[in-house]
């Protein structure tokens, strides 16, 4: 606690300065707070936005708006446990608001913009890239249950309360994924030969 | 559980977390298989979903924040800021303001609102203020009354359009006259003779000050300015 002067006539300025000091040290908590947040769930939230939206610099502007609106409503998030499910909420309300305001499809977006040359060999190159493609086909609902226990490690209960859905639904949809996922890849699709 | 349904369920997660599921792939070794085909693509997929992240996208989200919560704050200022300005402004102006909107400049129309406003009741028939008291009032104005055949109804200072000047009300033989006795400098435009319905009014010049006469008979108005001339004496 903040040292109080003894001199009576001046404890009001006393009790001003330590207001001060109160108000600047719940300002910096908030701030530690939220490049914690920040460092421990951008990554995955990047990616999550990048596999929803289909293109970097939108998933780029996504977490921009999500983090902001973290920033001003994070008073709200009292329970560190549920920082990563809040932090989906949000994510998923900007995207949705991104739609209502402008009407882009960005689903016609080059899709290999998603792709990047890591250090892998030419084949799982291929193989990598054909399972992009195929994520990407799959359609949203499906794929977004997916992409929640894929990147983030959720169970069935977590994601459906993050997408709002009942149990059996979610269940359902990552069941139809998987499926059609397995389907795709024992296709005979072009370059996919060795996956047959 | 038969085996459509358990497949469903692995499918649905693979990993098997529930407890029940982990009973099932106890049972026939073949689900185990099955699983562990089903987890060498969830590896792949997983692979496949590990995007790069850009090194510095944490940094730049911070300084995203960094740069909004400033320039919020930085707007809270400036509110508070035009605020307190515009407080001071009006602050400023008001005195000025209220001089223009409520004081109409002109000595004439001033008299006679003046002389509306108290006639009414400021003149009582008995008063009689001794001479004496009168000049104490008008040694403000450097003047003084040698000596006046009529009765002073009434003697005070008053405000005359911001400027502090001698009310005075004085009985002569056509009836009441009142005086305002003008400081030099007043500053205010006014004519010669003025008039209403009810009043008429004479402004005079002696010397650096000004008098205002107003009375309801005009014909009053010139022989007691000669009056007044005569008994009232103006030092320096």
């Amino acid at each position: 606690m903040p040292q109080r002067c003894t001199f009576s006539a001046l404890s009001p300025v006393c009790y001003f300065i330590d207001l001060l000091k109160m108000k600047l040290s719940v300002m910096t908590n908030k701030h530690l707070r939220y490049e914690a947040l920040v460092r421990s769930y951008h990554a995955d939230l990047y990616r999550y936005a990048c596999w929803l939206c289909q293109h970097k610099a939108v998933a780029e502007d996504l977490l921009q708006e999500t983090f902001l609106r973290a920033w001003k409503s994070l008073d709200s998030l009292t329970d560190a446990a549920a920082a990563k499910s809040w932090l989906i909420t949000i994510l998923r309300r900007e995207n949705a608001r991104r739609f209502e305001r402008k009407q882009f499809d960005y689903q016609d977006i080059d899709q290999d913009v998603l792709l990047d040359e890591q250090n892998l060999t030419q084949e799982q190159q291929a193989e990598q890239r054909l399972l992009r493609q195929h994520i990407l086909q799959l359609a949203v609902d499906y794929r977004e249950p997916l992409l929640l226990q894929l990147i983030f490690g959720m169970t069935g209960d977590e994601i459906a309360s993050a997408l709002e859905l009942n149990l059996n639904t979610v269940n359902t949809r990552l069941f139809r994924a998987r499926q059609q996922l397995k389907e795709l890849l024992q296709a005979p699709t072009r370059g996919a030969d060795q996956h047959g | 559980m038969d085996e459509l349904e358990f497949r469903r369920r692995l499918l649905a997660d693979p990993q098997a977390r529930q407890p029940e599921m982990q009973q099932q792939l106890q049972l026939e070794p073949q689900r185990q298989r099955y699983q562990q085909e089903l987890l060498e693509m969830e590896q792949k997929l997983k692979q496949s979903l590990q995007l790069p992240v850009p090194a510095d996208l944490a940094d730049r989200l911070l300084l995203a924040q960094g740069i909004a919560s400033f320039s919020e704050r930085k707007q809270q200022r400036q509110r508070w800021f035009s605020l307190a300005a515009a407080v001071l402004v009006l602050g400023l102006l008001a005195p000025a303001l209220y001089k223009q909107l409520f004081w109409s400049g002109n000595l004439a129309e001033h008299a006679l609102a003046h002389v509306y406003h108290e006639a009414a009741y400021l003149v009582d028939e008995r008063t009689n203020l001794p001479l004496t008291e009168v000049n104490q009032l008008l040694a403000d104005f450097n003047a003084e009354f040698t000596q006046w055949p009529g009765a002073v109804r009434y003697a005070r200072y008053c405000d005359f359009q911001g400027q502090r000047s001698l009310h005075l009300i004085l009985q002569t033989t056509d009836g009441l006259m009142t005086v305002f006795v003008m400081p030099p400098q007043h500053g205010l435009t006014g004519g010669q003779q003025f008039a209403d319905q009810n009043f008429h009014g004479q402004s005079l010049q002696l010397g650096q000050h000004s008098l205002v006469l107003v009375t309801d008979k005009q014909q009053a108005l010139q022989p007691f300015a000669e009056e007044l001339q005569q008994h009232i004496r103006w030092q320096i």
